[in-house]
């Protein structure tokens, strides 16, 4: 006798009885022979429960064969072609659930042979009973340690009470499990849960420790004995589960627009949420406590709900839920989705946990498994023929879930891409900024350092060779000694008269293509040489000589500052105008002042020393003379007004003139290829003649006399010159 | 997740105004306790108190569309009470009304029947006029043992009145229960020594 064959045969007996489109209540009656009143069920093989029973307890007697039915039916069934075309488009959820349901199916057979091994043994060995509850998995052991807690609280009296229901309850089950139909397993079920509630409420356990301890008891005793309680050979669940897997698995092309179901597809935020529910709907199966499984389908409602309020834009009715759970459930097509459901059903403690919330989601999730296996083209709006070509897989609608879904996707793997790159655009161009920044500025500071470098150099330098020249001062002093002293009062006199002349012949010096500016003194010297004494001459061209070293020591000697004051335009421009103005007010009178003056300040007062013997004059030129000496020539190698400079000039320069004005003139000439280096030497030149003139004049005439013979040596050192110009010339430019 | 003490059921068309029945009860101010919150609006559970004691309505929001009609049975297992709704405005939802309370007898015959004619304030603001005379819903009403009530969810008219009627009338048959699974325990106590042994 083969299990299988005795389902189909009998139901098709149960319905060749009636051939007729009215079916007698006799049909429906209990097929029992003994003449059983009560209405039979297909499910039952036409029996009504009890008799069903019976007639099962009778063939177990007879043979002793496992009771594996309907295995390699639905097995056939599954692997349809259809099945397997479909089974081609599966997104990556219904891979998860296919091998879970392929584990399960291994699972299944395994505990099967299992349990028909472990049956026969016990029949062999009677009277020593399995024990499967002592057999403790670390998943019941983490049960016992979460409610160790509330168990510890209770009396040992009702402890040991609790612990005697669960002890008799799994024996029985474990005995029982094959031979008693599972509605009866069932109410014993539900039976050890009301025996339990009653007996807390009859030792005053309080209210919250009860519901803890209840939870306690249906998840111990259901995770012990799910493997027997769970989708039992006894019953049909897995073909139905295979039924309704195929039967969702055919809908496959039903969306949400067909449910007339609201969700936002395009929303991000309601994908995430889609994928959630879904997978809390899955995680369903992997519990085994059946308020676990309830708990689950709590959690995908919940999400069920949120995603439709951000579609919906507010509070969701049952209008929207119900569809919207069909929805996921095709999309889930959660493993062994009957057998969950008829094992909640049967085992969970229906008067706690069937009236709240959980009851309320769960009676959704079977209105919705209904609707599924009751899908018809009219409860989707569709017409009949579309319906059908759409069921046998001929057409497939265009814009289907998964299509969709992997639309989306990939939409959103793009723009995350595209993000990506924006932000790295973004950082790339702030880096670009900030190395252009960066560059900027350390051109900037290179420029600053070197101007900075220059500056010190050139200050520097100064003071460094003012350290040197002393010594150098004190060499040449005695040749300085042998310029001739008479120098000023000749000059003094003259001065003014020749002033203009000089100057005129100054300008047209100056409009020279050739001949710089700087040869504008030089010129002023010749003219000097031409009309004025000689001494004077010798003056001048004593600083010309002498190079830096010499330039220095006075300053060095009389003060640095007003030497570098000097340097800035500034002040050299002041300096200039003030030179003007005393040129244009005074006589050379004033200009003699500076000499006494000069001795107190600075070097600045150089110019006019040579004219200025005069010890009267102090007063009035103290204050000017000082910066206007170097300054006006300098003024006049950078500027046109300076042609009106020479004047003061000329009376200094007009000295040299006389010894060698034919001699030098030359080598002006030649150093005006390199104006500038002629300029920094007379500027800073002149200030020494001063102080030679000045210590000359005011102290001993010796000196000058020196100075007079010096002037061979400018000539001599003119490279070398070149190279301090070049420094001032920068400095200049600062 | 607990379990609540009364289920009842909204059952009646689509756009009769069921969920804004229970909106308009759960939401409102009175009655309500803080961390009672509304799970989604299809669900809610919320606490009365009656006769002094509380207890905890669980209401069942259903779906009204023709196409799940034939899942309504689901719904209202094992309901203390059903709550049958038609638009007083629209005679086609009272006649369906009609056809669940014909279903709810047949399957449920301890569901306690609330007939409620809801959208009362469109017929006092006279922007529809009643489609449904109420002489005659009366009739019917008292004809198969139900109470009639007419609410408005705008303007709460009658709304926590029928469900504090509701919950008035459940109280009775369940101290009833509450005998009858004493006598339960009694009982269980030797049919617990056999399962020991």
């Amino acid at each position: 006798m083969n299990p299988p064959l005795k389902v189909t045969s009998k139901p098709k007996m149960f319905t060749k009885k009636s051939p007729a489109l009215r079916i007698d209540e006799a049909d429906l009656k209990c097929k029992s022979k003994s003449g059983c009143d009560f209405f039979g069920n297909p499910e039952w093989d036409g029996y009504c429960s009890h008799c069903y029973r019976k007639e099962r307890e009778r063939q177990h007697n007879d043979q002793k064969k496992s009771p594996n039915r309907g295995e390699s039916g639905s097995r056939a069934s599954a692997d349809s072609p259809l099945s397997l075309s479909v089974a081609k488009r599966f997104n990556k959820f219904e891979e998860k659930k296919q091998q879970q349901r392929q584990q399960q199916e291994k699972r299944n057979k395994f505990s099967k042979l299992a349990s028909s091994l472990r049956k026969s043994t016990s029949i062999r060995e009677t009277g020593r009973l399995p024990e499967p509850w002592l057999e403790q998995s670390p998943e019941v052991e983490r049960i016992k340690q979460d409610y160790a807690s509330h168990l510890a609280s209770l009396s040992p009296e009702v402890r040991q009470l609790i612990n005697k229901y669960i002890q008799g309850l799994c024996r029985t089950v474990c005995a029982d499990a094959n031979n008693m139909s599972i509605d009866e397993l069932s109410e014993k079920v539900q039976k050890f849960y009301q025996i339990l509630a009653q007996c807390m409420d009859a030792h005053n356990v309080n209210q919250e420790l009860k519901e803890s301890v209840l939870d306690y008891c249906e998840k111990f005793t259901m995770t012990v004995l799910h493997r027997n309680l769970f989708c039992p050979p006894t019953t049909t669940d897995e073909e139905k589960d295979l039924a309704i897997q195929k039967r969702i698995r055919q809908l496959n092309w039903v969306n949400a627009k067909h449910l007339d179901c609201c969700i936002n597809e395009t929303s991000e935020e309601v994908r995430d949420l889609v994928y959630t529910s879904l997978t809390d709907l899955l995680g369903m199966d992997s519990e085994k406590a059946p308020q676990d499984k309830l708990q689950a389908v709590v959690k995908c409602c919940r999400n069920i709900f949120l995603l439709l309020q951000s579609s919906v834009g507010g509070p969701a009715s049952a209008d929207e839920f119900l569809p919207a759970l069909i929805f996921i459930v095709l999309k889930a097509n959660p493993a062994r989705l009957k057998s969950n459901i008829n094992f909640v059903t049967r085992f969970c403690n229906a008067s706690r946990l069937m009236t709240g919330e959980g009851g309320y989601y769960f009676t959704n999730l079977c209105c919705a498994v209904s609707f599924i296996e009751n899908m018809t083209a009219q409860s989707l709006n569709l017409p009949e023929l579309e319906f059908e070509q759409y069921m046998s897989g001929e057409v497939v609608p265009t814009s289907t879930w998964d299509s969709a879904l992997m639309m989306y996707e990939g939409i959103s793997l793009m723009y995350e891409h595209i993000a990506a790159l924006d932000d790295m655009h973004k950082r790339a161009d702030s880096v670009l900024e900030g190395t252009e920044l960066l560059q900027n500025t350390m051109k900037k500071f290179v420029i600053e350092m070197k101007l900075n470098v220059e500056d010190i150099l050139a200050r520097t330098q100064i003071t460094f060779n003012s350290e040197k020249v002393p010594t150098d001062i004190d060499t040449e002093n005695p040749l300085s000694e042998l310029l001739p002293p008479p120098i000023a009062p000749q000059v003094v006199m003259s001065g003014p008269q020749k002033m203009q002349s000089t100057l005129a012949y100054g300008k047209e010096s100056l409009n020279l293509p050739g001949i710089t500016k700087y040869a504008f003194p030089s010129d002023s010297e010749l003219d000097a040489l031409g009309t004025d004494s000689t001494p004077v001459d010798g003056v001048v061209t004593l600083p010309m000589s002498d190079s830096q070293e010499f330039l220095l020591t006075p300053s060095s000697t009389y003060g640095f500052s007003s030497l570098d004051e000097l340097a800035t335009p500034d002040e050299l421009c002041a300096a200039q105008a003030s030179l003007n103005f005393v040129q244009g007010l005074s006589a050379v009178n004033y200009e003699i002042d500076i000499s006494d003056t000069c001795s107190d300040s600075s070097a600045g007062m150089s110019p006019h020393p040579p004219s200025v013997p005069m010890p009267e004059q102090k007063d009035s030129n103290s204050c000017l003379p000082e910066e206007t000496g170097p300054a006006s020539l300098l003024d006049t190698s950078e500027s046109p007004t300076s042609k009106l400079l020479p004047s003061p000039i000329k009376p200094v320069v007009p000295g040299p003139g006389g010894d060698s004005g034919e001699g030098s003139s030359p080598t002006v000439m030649n150093t005006t290829a390199e104006d500038t280096d002629e300029v920094s030497q007379q500027k800073p030149l002149e200030p020494t003649a001063n102080v030679s003139s000045i210590t000359s004049s005011s102290e001993y005439q010796g000196f000058t006399a020196q100075g007079w013979k010096i002037q061979s040596i400018p000539c001599d050192t003119g490279p070398s010159d070149l190279k301090s110009t070049k420094r001032t010339k920068g400095n200049a430019t600062l | 997740m607990s379990g609540a003490d009364f289920k009842v059921v909204l059952l009646g068309s689509e756009d009769v105004g069921k969920t804004s029945l229970m909106k308009r009860y759960i939401q409102d101010k009175f009655q309500c306790r803080p961390h009672q919150n509304t799970i989604g609006a299809a669900f809610a559970s919320k606490t009365v108190s009656t006769r002094g004691r509380q207890f905890v309505l669980g209401i069942w929001d259903t779906a009204g569309s023709e196409r799940y009609y034939a899942m309504s049975q689901l719904y209202y297992r094992d309901a203390k009470a059903a709550i049958v709704c038609f638009d007083l405005t629209e005679r086609v939802t009272f006649d369906r009304a009609k056809q669940w309370i014909t279903e709810l007898r047949n399957h449920e015959e301890n569901c306690k029947i609330y007939l409620c004619g809801t959208k009362k304030d469109v017929v006092d603001d006279g922007i529809k006029a009643s489609a449904v005379a109420h002489e005659r819903v009366l009739q019917y009403s008292k004809g198969i043992g139900a109470v009639y009530m007419e609410t408005s969810s705008k303007t709460g008219l009658n709304v926590a009145e029928l469900f504090q009627l509701i919950a008035d009338d459940c109280v009775l048959p369940s101290s009833n229960e509450r005998n009858e699974s004493i006598k339960l325990h009694s009982s269980k106590k030797s049919s617990s020594c056999c399962l020991a042994s």
